[in-house]
C-alpha cells in the first residue's frame, strides 16, 4: 500500500538532489575544458568549445559559453601602468578576442608618421633615401584622431598633414655634432619650401596649403608637436657637412607599413597553472628549486630537518619544462595553462597612452561587427 | 567545396541519432561572401554561433591573397541571415562590455595609485618632522 509520504517523496523527486549524483561536468572533462595541458610532446585541449553541445552537464551553472555568463565572468585586473608600458589580466574571455585585440593593436590602430621627406641639402656621409627612411621610423607624440587621412586626391592641410624642419650644420673648427630628434622644428603654419614652377610671374606655392596655422588650435595651442623622444640619433655630422630638409607626417596604419604601428609590441600569454601532484620532499624538492630557471618553486621549512616544495610564483612560469625533463620530478609536477585568463602587455610608441590604446583597439572592432551588419 | 561540405556534415550528423539527419534536409543554408574580412573577426563568429539555433558554422578563405572570406551558416529553422545579424549585434555588446570593464579597471588602478603616493607623502613628511625637532633638540 502506497502511503501519502511516499506519494509526496515521488511529487517533489529530482535525480539532482541524490547525493552521489555529481553536479557539473566531471573533473577529467572539467580540466579538458578549461586548461591547455602542457605534455612533453606537445600541448592538449588546445581548442576552445565551438559547438554548444561539446560539453553537456546535467546542470547548465558551469556553461562559460552563455552570453549571460560572459557579462557576469568578464574581468579586467590592472598589474602595472606607466606612459609607454602596461600589463592586464584579462579573465573570462576566449583567446579569438585576445589575439583579435592583439592583431588590431599592431596593425589597425592609426598614428602619426613622417611619410615624405623633402631634401634641399645633404652633404652628410648618409644618402637621401637612407636618411628619410630614418626619419619615417621617429615616433611623433601626436595624437591620431585629431588627423584624417590623406588620399592621394588630397591636398596637404592642417588637418591631415603635420610638417617638421630639419637644419643642422656643424662648423668647420668644431668636433663631430650628432643630429638628434630635438634638432626637428614643428611648422605650424606649414610647408616653407617652394615649388619649382615654370611660370614665373605667378605667385610661388609650397607643398601644403595650410588654411590657417595648427597651433590656434586648442589641443595644440600650449602643447606643441614633438617626437615622443628627443634624444633619438637622426645623423652624424663632420666638421662642414650640413643637412636641410622638410618632412610631412601623415596618418596611417600598421597594415601599410610597420613605422605607423602605434605599439613598440603587444603581446598575450595564458595565466600558466602549476600544480604539484603528491610531496616533493628534502633533496627531490631541491633538485625541483635548481632545476627552474624563473625561480617559480620555493623551499618549506617543515621542522625536524624536513623540507618540502611549494609553487611560490606561478605566474612566472614560461612553460620551458625544465621540470618535466627530469626523470625522476616528471610524476610530480603538472603544466598547464587557464584558456580564458590572459595576461596582455601593450608596449606604447609614445603618440598615445597604452590604455588609450586598447579601447582605440576595441572601438575598430566593435566597427567591423557593425560594417558587416550592414549587409 | 559545397558538396565536400555537405558530405563532411553527414558524416558528422551520423554520429547523432536519426531526429538529426531527418532535422538537417529542413535546414536553411546561408553562405556569405564578405570582402576584406580578416581571420580574426571569423573566429569569433564560430564562437559566437554556439547557440541552440545554430547547427553548422563555419568559414572557409579560398585563397589566401583574395581578401574573401566564405562563411557557412546552418540554423535550425529560423533565417540564417538574422541569426548572422543577431550575432554581429552580440559581438558588438560584448566589446562595448570589454571597453567599459577595462575603463572602469584602468580608473580603480589610477585612484589606488594616488592613494598610495598621497600616503608615501604623508610618510615622508611626518619622517621629516620627526628629524627635524631631533636637530632642534641636539642643538
Amino acid at each position: 500500500m502506497v502511503t501519502k509520504a511516499e506519494k509526496q517523496f515521488a511529487k517533489n523527486f529530482n535525480i539532482d538532489d541524490l547525493p552521489d549524483v555529481p553536479a557539473g561536468l566531471p573533473p577529467h572533462l572539467k580540466a579538458q575544458q578549461t586548461r591547455v595541458v602542457s605534455k612533453n610532446n606537445a600541448p592538449a585541449h588546445t581548442a576552445s568549445a565551438i559547438y554548444s553541445g561539446t560539453y553537456v552537464s546535467s546542470t547548465e551553472e558551469d556553461d562559460n559559453v552563455k552570453l549571460g555568463n560572459f557579462y557576469d565572468n568578464f574581468k579586467v585586473d590592472v598589474v602595472s601602468l606607466t606612459k609607454t608600458d602596461m600589463e592586464f589580466d584579462m579573465i573570462g574571455i576566449d583567446a579569438a578576442f585576445a589575439n583579435a585585440f592583439r592583431r588590431i593593436l599592431i596593425a589597425e590602430v592609426p598614428s602619426m608618421a613622417i611619410e615624405k621627406v623633402l631634401i634641399a641639402y645633404n652633404t652628410s656621409v648618409i644618402i637621401d633615401e637612407v636618411l628619410a627612411h630614418r626619419m619615417g621610423l621617429i615616433p611623433i607624440a601626436a595624437d591620431p584622431r585629431l588627423f584624417e587621412y590623406l588620399s592621394e586626391h588630397d591636398q596637404a592641410n592642417e588637418k591631415n598633414t603635420i610638417v617638421f624642419k630639419l637644419h643642422v650644420k656643424c662648423p668647420k673648427n668644431r668636433p663631430r655634432l650628432k643630429v638628434l630628434t630635438s634638432d626637428l622644428k614643428w611648422l605650424p603654419n606649414g610647408s616653407e619650401l617652394l615649388r619649382e614652377s615654370e611660370n614665373k610671374t605667378s605667385k610661388p606655392k609650397t607643398y601644403t596649403s595650410f588654411s590657417c596655422s595648427q597651433d590656434s588650435l586648442p589641443e595644440f595651442a600650449n602643447n606643441p608637436i614633438t617626437p615622443c623622444d628627443l634624444d633619438i640619433l637622426i645623423a652624424k655630422l663632420a666638421p662642414g657637412q650640413e643637412i636641410e630638409l622638410e618632412a610631412h607626417a601623415v596618418k596611417g596604419i600598421g597594415k601599410t607599413h610597420a613605422k605607423w604601428s602605434p605599439v613598440g609590441t603587444a603581446w598575450y600569454r595564458m595565466h600558466p597553472e602549476v600544480v604539484l601532484r603528491g610531496e616533493v620532499e628534502d633533496e627531490l624538492a631541491e633538485r625541483l628549486v635548481n632545476v627552474c630557471p624563473q625561480n617559480v618553486f620555493d623551499i618549506e621549512d617543515m621542522g625536524k630537518g624536513k623540507k618540502r616544495a611549494t609553487v611560490a610564483q606561478p605566474r612566472k612560469c614560461t612553460l620551458c619544462k625544465e621540470c618535466v625533463r627530469d626523470d625522476d620530478l616528471v610524476d610530480h609536477v603538472d603544466l598547464g595553462s587557464v584558456k580564458n585568463h590572459f595576461i596582455f602587455n601593450i608596449e606604447s610608441t609614445g603618440s598615445l597612452p597604452p590604455e588609450v590604446l586598447f579601447t582605440e583597439a576595441v572601438k575598430i572592432l566593435e566597427a567591423k561587427c557593425e560594417a558587416i551588419t550592414d549587409f | 567545396m559545397l558538396v565536400y561540405i555537405h558530405v563532411m556534415l553527414l558524416e558528422i550528423l551520423i554520429v547523432f541519432n536519426e531526429c538529426h539527419i531527418i532535422l538537417s534536409l529542413r535546414l536553411m543554408e546561408l553562405i556569405c561572401w564578405c570582402v576584406d574580412n580578416d581571420d580574426y573577426v571569423n573566429n569569433q563568429y564560430c564562437f559566437q554561433f554556439c547557440s541552440p539555433r545554430v547547427t553548422v558554422a563555419a568559414y572557409t578563405i579560398p585563397h589566401p591573397s583574395l581578401e574573401q572570406v566564405n562563411i557557412r551558416v546552418q540554423t535550425t529553422g529560423d533565417p540564417a541571415r538574422e541569426v548572422f545579424k543577431d550575432a554581429c549585434q552580440e559581438l558588438m555588446q560584448m566589446n562595448r562590455h570589454v571597453r567599459s570593464v577595462f575603463d572602469k579597471a584602468v580608473a580603480e588602478y589610477k585612484d589606488e595609485q594616488k592613494r598610495k603616493e598621497e600616503a608615501e607623502e604623508e610618510e615622508l613628511k611626518r619622517q621629516r618632522d620627526l628629524f627635524g625637532s631631533m636637530d632642534i633638540e641636539n642643538n
